[in-house]
């Protein structure tokens, strides 16, 4: 299964929910369902656009898990 | 909300509204006969329930030549060669063949049951019709009485089922007549087998839908 790591990411550059989904353009709630893991899809512009802000690579926010 | 489908939404709900009504003024009649045939032969035995005739609603078919029975033309006198495909006869009830007294306790039980879902089913359409309106097409509660409408529907396709393979059984076994023979037909009941399968088949594609509209929304 794959497991987001976005709370992790935004932790370690101090970035609120409200912060980041101002600066990647999406609404705090679909940024939440992200964040919980929710998520069933996520588009690669949002992907892209969460990397640019984080300064960060998809790797460090998706994470493949065996179980 | 999608103009065309209020519009056939509207459309079916004057359409089943139409259907009931001419189908209980149609039979009214019959329906208010039959009453006051049970009414009047419950015996008069004091605290005994004795039922004196059955009404049995047969199909028929000629033996030999289609147009087996003569009928006088009322306007011109002529004679007309006539058929028909169903009879209903009064049976006394006393004369009901053991073997199909089983199949009568069945369905005097699942005729609660049936008198439930005639119920129910208008009330799960009516639900569904209103949630289509409000614009909330997909949802678990929708496939779910969508699902309950199609079992209902099968239901009522077997009660209907044994209805008949009861009277025919009786029939059979009590009548010989003169020009047609007794057959044994699903009369109209396989039309409920259709609407239920159908019902249900939707149903499945809604929930696939549902699960689409869920993925769909749950992308970021």
């Amino acid at each position: 299964m794959i497991i987001v790591n976005l709370d992790v990411m935004m932790a370690k550059r101090k970035t609120s929910l409200n912060e980041l989904s101002e600066r990647v353009n999406i609404t705090p709630a679909n940024l939440s369902i992200l964040k919980t893991g929710k998520a069933r899809a996520i588009r690669f512009n949002t992907l892209e656009a969460i990397c640019k802000e984080l300064s960060c690579q998809p790797g460090d926010i998706l994470e493949f898990s065996e179980q | 909300m999608n103009k065309r489908l209020k519009i056939l939404v509207v459309l079916f709900g004057v359409l089943y509204v139409a259907i009931v009504v001419f189908n209980f003024t149609s039979n009214f009649d019959d329906i208010s006969g039959n009453f006051m045939d049970g009414y009047n032969s419950v015996g008069s035995e004091e605290g005994v329930f004795a039922m004196k005739y059955s009404i049995l609603h047969f199909d028929v078919l000629p033996k030999g030549e289609r147009y087996c029975d003569n009928m006088q033309n009322l306007k011109s006198g002529e004679i007309l060669k006539v058929r028909t495909n169903t009879y209903a006869a009064k049976i006394d009830f006393a004369q009901m063949p053991a073997e199909t007294f089983l199949i009568e306790m069945l369905l005097s039980i699942f005729a609660w049951a049936a008198l439930f879902i005639l119920i129910l089913i208008p009330v799960l359409i009516f639900k569904i019709i209103r949630s289509i309106v409000k614009d909330d097409v997909f949802n678990v509660l929708n496939i779910r009485r969508l699902k309950w409408t199609g079992y209902a529907l099968v239901f009522l396709f077997v009660f209907h089922l044994l209805n008949y393979l009861q009277v025919y059984i009786t029939a059979k076994k009590l009548l010989e007549l003169q020009n047609y023979e007794i057959v044994f037909t699903m009369g109209e009941s396989y039309l409920y087998l259709i609407m239920g399968i159908g019902t249900l088949l939707f149903a499945e594609i809604l929930k696939i839908s549902t699960k689409i509209k869920e993925e769909n929304e749950l992308t970021v």
